[in-house]
């Protein structure tokens, strides 16, 4: 039997090299091997540093933590403007000023943003850093006074951090400032021998199937916890046989499938795709009203349990979109989450409907080809998703290849998004499950 | 701005025939004549080294230089340190002027204009030739000089909010919608066709399309260099090897007439462009000044200390031509870039509506009416009506449009009623502030309608970046374990062997 990821993260907060970074496929138990990794630290009183990205990934490691060790006080460290939950637990202390994080063994937890802004009294032993992937290296230099070690835990399949200004000066720099800080790390050969490198090998959230499918977005091997045709979505009453009840029974026997929607001659509409809202809103209703039975775990596929509205998400790349599909679905969108990839980060939901990213994109630019919010997509459901576009999608894929305009020994990124979308698209059209 | 915006503004271009205003103010800095440098170059085919240049202030007659190959280096070098003169005593260097850049905050702003984007991508061909030559010249430190200058100029356009080096038809893209195709209006003489081209829409397309006819980038009409120049040339070529002096001179002014008449043209399209700017009516934005400031101060830092040190006899980092290899500069400059558009964006949006109109649709702030206001919680609730954004979140910062140091964080959403409840970060109101300045509890407040604009914290980001770029404290720093990048980096100039670069800082 294999040594757990969270023993091995304890063997290297435990020894003596500067870095371990652990590779995770989405629904893998990141955070949770993060903290199951501090147990020996925390007995001998080690001073631990947890940084993530945003307030609520903070907010979210803290209430975990005093779950896990209820004996173990966590300081969550913030600024003044932030608003406090009421229902913190009690072993989560809030800490504005720096001067009240305690001197000796303790642990806190802050944002990546407030710990590169600090400058603390006394440096911690180890820093542990979550969703690692989404921060940039030129942050992670700002954390290097923080600890003189560090866990970087993370999806590299998914959504990489924002960039918003001209990155050229630095695409052949080697140590891009703009890319994720696990890729640059694991890049730098001067790093290698101070480095320890995991992959977290087991996807929980994923059905069996839908695991073949995300693969395709990463470069490291895992398999599904679920056993083949565990996880399922099932309707109980008949269709009247059109695109949205052919899809939903496809979803009895498979755990993806795409829905087309027809492409006007004069192309799909330049901005928000109200038709394809008003169809994404249909369907919620068809799924609601088949009287679906889901199965999201070993437990349930026996006994699956009904499909109700707070069992279903809907994603879209583009917020004006979201509002269509909230407005279409007027009062059961109040149950229902509509919002973009990376506000789907970290979060599951047993039924997902997808605006597949290019959906009416006639000319997909980079932005478009990045296979982040696809994968972000595609690795939300614990039963069934179902992703709708406009019917053009394929033979955009075939007719537009993308210009590889990247620098020269840089990663030409739209290329392989690209390929990694085109397998997607084929994947669903050699099996029938695209309608 | 959206595709779709932007879509519908050209169509509303075409519709009256001429370009319209892009925003209800201008939005691009213009110094006086004096403070202005416009330059514009013209290389040969397949040489990156300038052929010609013409350079000088927009009110007077312009300098203009060229020679009669680009391909002699010696005589490229002659011309460019008569530029490098000219644009360092511009820029106040103190080898080369009487001021020095440390007066960056008494002095005024100074700028450089060039027609397009080919122009500015000259500059960093200055650069790659002379930051580091090796040319075995009495006068190699002044194009030295010239070659990091030129560096940091070409670093700094690419600074969002920079208002130092300024394209032309950047400018007036900035400043107006044009009824064309995008790719229509890199051209300069496109645009001020479309501007100055007539009264009405056959006028205004006509004078486009004729401008476009003729090339306003740094290479030639193809058709002109082969058959007019090339000939010209290798008469010169020829007339040197055989010692025909006459030959050799009438050659020269034959090649000088033609790139002169070309580097005028392109030097006069850029100050027309000054002229259009300068004669609109709109007021300039009122933040435009403190982002001129902001930029003075940080393109010292960038040049002109770097600048005085190396006067006083020390050795500057410069920046690398390439990149930055060093991955605290990377990070450093990677950040401060992105606290520019953070700051760029604040400074503008507050002093101009359409910027605000735009910042909306984008998703950057909602309008929304004053429902309650609570004077012993200080808080406030809203609701808000557009744009019905989903994404609004506790600890979120907002401010009110026009007014940036009146801020705001929420403290609760309800997206589905569209209700937030804001806490107002000011304390006190002020009545001598015209307009006068309410204080966050009064009552007043209650039923107007607002516009709120994401708060961009670019001092905070600032600060991240130098955090980025210190050295650790207390502890170790994973940098040491980093073997230096060492990278062979070859000058343009090819008498120079290949100069081993290590680690810029």
């Amino acid at each position: 039997m294999t040594t757990p990821i969270h023993t091995r993260i304890a063997d290297f907060i435990a020894g003596e090299k500067f870095v371990c970074v652990v590779k995770a496929p989405p629904g893998s138990g990141k955070s949770k091997n993060l903290l199951e990794s501090l147990e020996t630290s925390l007995e001998r009183r080690a001073r631990i540093a947890i940084a993530a990205q945003t307030n609520n990934q903070v907010t979210d490691l803290c209430r975990r933590f005093a779950s896990r060790y209820p004996e173990h006080t966590i300081f969550r460290f913030s600024s003044k403007m932030f608003s406090v939950p009421d229902d913190l637990p009690p072993n989560v202390v809030v800490v504005t000023d720096k001067a009240n994080i305690p001197d000796g063994g303790c642990v806190i937890a802050s944002t990546c943003m407030k710990l590169g802004l600090t400058t603390l009294r006394s440096s911690f032993d180890i820093l542990l850093i979550d969703e690692a992937w989404q921060m940039t290296w030129a942050t992670f230099l700002s954390l290097r006074s923080t600890a003189p070690r560090y866990v970087l835990i993370g999806d590299p399949g998914q959504i990489p951090p924002t960039v918003t200004v001209d990155c050229d000066r630095w695409e052949t720099s080697g140590t891009e400032p703009h890319y994720p800080a696990p890729e640059i790390i694991l890049g730098i050969d001067g790093l290698k021998v101070h480095t320890t490198e995991l992959e977290l090998e087991s996807c929980f959230r994923l059905p069996h199937d839908s695991v073949e499918i995300v693969k395709m977005f990463y470069d490291f091997e895992f398999s599904a916890d679920a056993k083949p045709r565990e996880r399922y979505l099932r309707a109980t009453k008949p269709g009247t046989g059109d695109s949205k009840d052919q899809g939903i029974d496809l979803l009895s026997e498979h755990s993806s499938v795409i829905l087309t929607y027809p492409t006007e001659d004069t192309g799909a509409p330049i901005e928000t795709d109200q038709e394809l809202a008003l169809f994404v809103a249909g369907l919620v209703s068809r799924l609601l009203e088949r009287g679906c039975l889901i199965s999201t775990n070993a437990d349930e596929f026996a006994a699956p349990r009904g499909l109700i509205s707070e069992d279903i998400g809907v994603v879209s790349t583009h917020n004006q979109m979201n509002t269509a599909i909230s407005t279409a679905l007027a009062s059961s969108a109040n149950n229902i989450r509509v919002t973009t990839p990376e506000r789907w980060q970290g979060l599951q939901c047993p039924v997902m409907i997808a605006v597949h990213p290019l959906s009416g994109v006639s000319n997909p630019a980079s932005f478009d080809l990045e296979t982040g919010r696809l994968c972000v997509m595609a690795s939300r459901h614990q039963a069934a998703c179902i992703f709708v576009t406009r019917d053009h999608v394929g033979e955009t894929l075939s007719s537009r290849l993308p210009v590889g305009d990247h620098a020269l020994g840089a990663i030409d990124i739209s290329g392989r998004g690209h390929a990694q979308h085109t397998s997607f698209w084929r994947h669903h059209e050699v099996r029938g499950l695209i309608i | 701005m959206s595709d779709a915006l932007e879509t519908l503004l050209r169509l509303r271009a075409w519709e009256q025939g001429k370009p319209i205003n892009r925003g209800q103010r201008v939005n691009v800095a213009i110094s006086d004549d004096e403070d202005i440098m416009s330059v514009a170059f013209l290389r040969m085919g397949g040489e990156s080294r300038p052929w010609g240049v013409a350079f000088g202030n927009p009110g007077s007659p312009p300098t203009v230089l060229s020679v009669p190959d680009g391909r002699d280096q010696t005589l490229v070098g002659d011309t460019m340190v008569i530029l490098a003169k000219a644009l360092l005593e511009f820029f106040r260097h103190p080898g080369f002027s009487t001021s020095s850049p440390d007066n960056f905050e008494v002095e005024s702003a100074r700028q450089i204009w060039l027609p397009g984007p080919t122009h500015i991508e000259m500059l960093h061909f200055l650069a790659l030739t002379y930051a580091k030559t090796r040319f075995k010249r009495d006068d190699v430190e002044v194009l030295q000089c010239l070659g990091n200058l030129a560096n940091c100029l070409y670093i700094e356009h690419q600074r969002p909010g920079q208002q130092i080096v300024i394209s032309a038809a950047a400018a007036l893209r900035e400043c107006f919608v044009f009824p064309s195709a995008a790719i229509r209006q890199a051209h300069l003489g496109h645009l001020l066709g479309w501007l100055k081209g007539g009264s009405s829409r056959a006028d205004r397309i006509g004078a486009a399309t004729r401008a476009e006819e003729q090339s306003v980038a740094t290479m030639l009409n193809p058709e002109l260099e082969r058959s007019s120049l090339e000939p010209l040339v290798d008469r010169w070529n020829e007339a040197k090897v055989s010692g025909n002096k006459t030959d050799e001179s009438e050659s020269e002014r034959a090649i000088s007439r033609l790139l002169t008449k070309e580097l005028i043209s392109r030097w006069n399209l850029t100050n027309d462009a000054i002229a259009v700017l300068r004669a609109d009516q709109r007021k300039s934005n009122s933040g435009l000044s403190e982002l001129v400031k902001s930029g003075a101060r940080q393109f010292h830092e960038l040049w002109g200390s770097r600048a005085v040190k190396e006067y006083d006899g020390d050795i500057p980092y410069w920046p690398n031509v390439y990149t930055d290899t060093n991955s605290k500069t990377s990070a450093f400059g990677y950040i401060m870039r992105n606290a520019a558009n953070q700051e760029a964006r604040a400074r503008l949006v507050h002093g101009d509506r359409e910027l605000q109109r735009e910042q909306l649709a984008a998703g950057h702030g909602v309008i929304a009416r004053v429902v309650s206001v609570s004077a012993a919680a200080a808080s406030w609730r809203l609701q808000y009506s557009y744009p019905p954004l989903p994404t609004i979140e506790p600890g979120d910062y907002f401010v009110i449009a026009g007014s940036p140091t009146e801020q705001f964080v929420v403290r609760s959403v309800d997206l589905e009623s569209r209700e937030m409840e804001i806490e107002p970060q000011w304390k006190k109101g002020n009545s001598k502030a015209n307009p006068p300045k309410l204080g966050p509890t009064d009552s007043s407040w209650k039923g107007r309608e607002l516009v709120l604009l994401d708060d961009a914290p670019f001092s905070l980001t600032r600060n991240l970046a130098f955090r980025a770029r210190k050295r650790t404290t207390g502890v170790s720093d994973i940098l040491d374990l980093v073997q230096p990048y060492v990278r062979n980096q070859a000058t343009n100039d090819e008498l120079g062997a290949m100069t081993e670069v290590g680690e810029s800082e």
